[in-house]
């Protein structure tokens, strides 16, 4: 167990790099744009990171009952769906907060519905140090490979939360002109994201 | 309505235009003559009368276009003729070479035409990041220039992008210079002026037409988003997505025929069409770097400042105003001078009531004759960068 506990932390956080370069433009943007306090933008980043959490289970439950299929999780057409998507998720997003109230969307997100789902899909894949825990793991019992990939989730979330914090002391200011420009332009920042997303899905599932 | 302007100020002389001229045209003589002496002989007087006549006008406004527009031409004339005599094509010419690639990013792999761009620096933090290998090394060791060159040029961009901050854009940008081209070339006879009043409704945003203020905003700041998108992909994917749609970064997709003909598309809806029939909206909605220039603004000393006594709504500046920078009539107030302002100056100097002035601070002294000194020798120091850039990638690369 405590192997298991070691090896999945320290694997993930020397693959947190890579997590906060894939979480941070689209976290950062949300944060940005949503416009709530302190509590909610932590809610937010909590969220987040919870929507990878049920992705790195979802995977290991994969893995554990139809391992030789998890490779499918990274062919073109799962990635490139999941990257359209995430894109079209943003692109609403960017459409309720800035066409419609803003408020709506803030509501949402307290709701968490929108966080959770991003943190899915950005997580939902096979990325190779978490299929050497998952190899390691999976062969003795569910409930340890569960054990490495959280401890696994909780390695490569410390660099993202770290890198995300600054933006959340932000919102301290959340009824001042500045913030709510700023609010604006990570909507309009979210908005360009999803597209990009949507255009890089299509061509991965177009080849 | 425009209102007639209710007095002419007549230009007048001044000791400060003159040891300005003189100023410039010693710089000129100077930078030049040591390259070629005929050259520093024929530009130091030209660019002395230049500074004298567009310090003195009524009309420096159309002085700066014809400013920037020349700065253009000779610069893309210059690298044209570079170009041709690679045989055409810049990067297959390097990959012929086996030249490598500065930033190995998976867009753009002209480092050669990449490293001109300010956007180069933050994909290089991420290659980095990804690549692990030393790229400043690489960079630095493999620029055509030496690295003294490099960071005298970026210090030279920082100095002068603070000090004239947005002004960079309407004095000196050698690519919205085409776009000022198109915008100029008005009376075409009737074909042009028929296709204008057709499309003037779809494609021109006036100012005073937005009048829900956050739609307004949402416009203007367009750009800012597209600045942070593109900063925070080039750092951490190191991917310059930028350049896909960029058109200067036509230079860099002379192998992929689709990817140009996109990008020639691009250029030519946003620095012919649009130009030639309104106003230049890639420079002030879309151009990232505008974006960062707009922020530098703030801290610029050149504003321009409306005096709320005098000014009678009447509307004439945010009509002229080629940049969309004077709001007239927002949420009912009174007009507003935003971040796209590039000190073209046609608001300080068509104003009827004479209630717009260029400032520098709250300070009381002649600004123009600084702002056109300032722009003259940045675009000398611009020029001569440029010829001893291009001169020196001919050595390399021939």
């Amino acid at each position: 167990m405590i192997e298991a506990i070691l090896a999945g932390f320290f694997l993930g956080a020397a693959n947190s790099l890579r997590c906060t370069s894939i979480c941070l433009p689209i976290l950062s943007v949300q944060l940005l744009s949503s416009k709530g306090t302190v509590n909610n933008s932590l809610l937010i980043v909590g969220l987040f990171s919870l929507g990878r959490l049920v992705s790195y289970l979802a995977v290991a439950t994969i893995f554990y009952f139809a391992a030789s299929y998890v490779g499918v999780l990274n062919s073109p057409y799962v990635k490139g769906s999941s990257m359209v998507l995430l894109g079209l998720i943003m692109i609403y997003y960017c459409y309720r907060s800035l066409v419609r109230d803003a408020s709506v969307s803030c509501k949402d997100f307290s709701k968490g519905r929108f966080p959770l789902a991003l943190g899915y899909l950005t997580s939902f894949s096979v990325c190779l140090p978490l299929l050497s825990v998952l190899s390691v793991y999976s062969d003795s019992s569910i409930s340890l490979a569960y054990v490495a990939v959280g401890m696994f989730w909780v390695g490569s979330s410390i660099l993202p939360l770290v890198a995300v914090l600054p933006f959340v002391g932000l919102f301290r200011l959340k009824n001042g002109s500045f913030i709510q420009r700023i609010a604006l332009i990570g909507g309009l920042a979210s908005g360009l994201l999803g597209l990009i997303f949507v255009v890089s899905g299509l061509q991965m599932l177009i080849g | 309505m425009l209102q007639k302007r209710a007095a002419v100020a007549k230009p007048k002389f001044r000791v400060d235009h003159l040891v300005a001229s003189v100023f410039v045209a010693a710089v000129a003589f100077y930078i030049y003559s040591s390259q070629q002496l005929l050259l520093g002989v024929i530009l130091a007087p030209i660019s002395g009368i230049f500074t004298f006549l567009a310090s003195t006008s009524n009309k420096t406004y159309r002085m700066r276009s014809v400013f920037v527009v020349a700065l253009t031409i000779v610069m893309w004339v210059t690298f044209a003729a570079f170009l041709a005599q690679l045989g055409g094509y810049l990067e297959l010419w390097i990959s012929r070479h086996e030249r490598i690639s500065l930033v190995p990013s998976a867009l753009t792999g002209s480092g050669y035409v990449s490293v001109l761009c300010p956007f180069l620096i933050p994909s290089s933090v991420g290659n980095q990041i990804y690549v692990s290998t030393p790229i400043y090394i690489k960079f630095f060791t493999e620029f055509p220039l030496s690295l003294g060159t490099f960071l005298l040029v970026f210090a030279f961009f920082m100095v002068f992008a603070l000090l004239l901050g947005k002004g960079w854009c309407g004095w000196l940008c050698p690519f919205g210079g085409l776009g000022e081209a198109a915008r100029q070339a008005k009376g075409f006879g009737r074909v042009y002026n028929a296709v204008k009043r057709r499309f003037m409704r779809l494609t021109t945003i006036r100012a005073s037409d937005i009048t829900p203020a956050k739609a307004s905003q949402l416009i203007f700041d367009l750009k800012y988003a597209i600045l942070f998108v593109t900063i925070l992909l080039s750092l951490i994917f190191a991917v310059q997505w930028f350049c896909v749609f960029c058109w200067a970064g036509v230079l860099s997709w002379v192998s992929s025929p689709l990817n140009l003909s996109i990008t020639i598309l691009i250029a030519v809806i946003f620095f012919i069409g649009l130009p030639l029939i309104s106003r230049r909206k890639w420079c002030h909605f879309i151009c990232p770097l505008g974006a960062a220039l707009s922020l530098l603004d703030k801290v610029a000393p050149f504003k321009i400042v409306v005096n709320r006594e005098s000014c009678t709504d009447c509307g004439v500046c945010s009509t002229l105003c080629p940049t969309f920078a004077i709001q007239h009539g927002v949420d009912g107030g009174s007009i507003k001078v935003t971040d796209t302002c590039d000190k073209c100056l046609v608001c300080v100097e068509k104003c009827p009531q004479s209630a717009i002035a260029l400032k520098i601070f709250s300070l009381q002294i002649e600004p123009k004759v600084h702002l056109v000194t300032l722009s003259v020798v940045a675009g000398l120091i611009l020029f001569y960068w440029f010829i001893v850039v291009v001169y020196e990638l001919a050595l390399i690369l021939v």
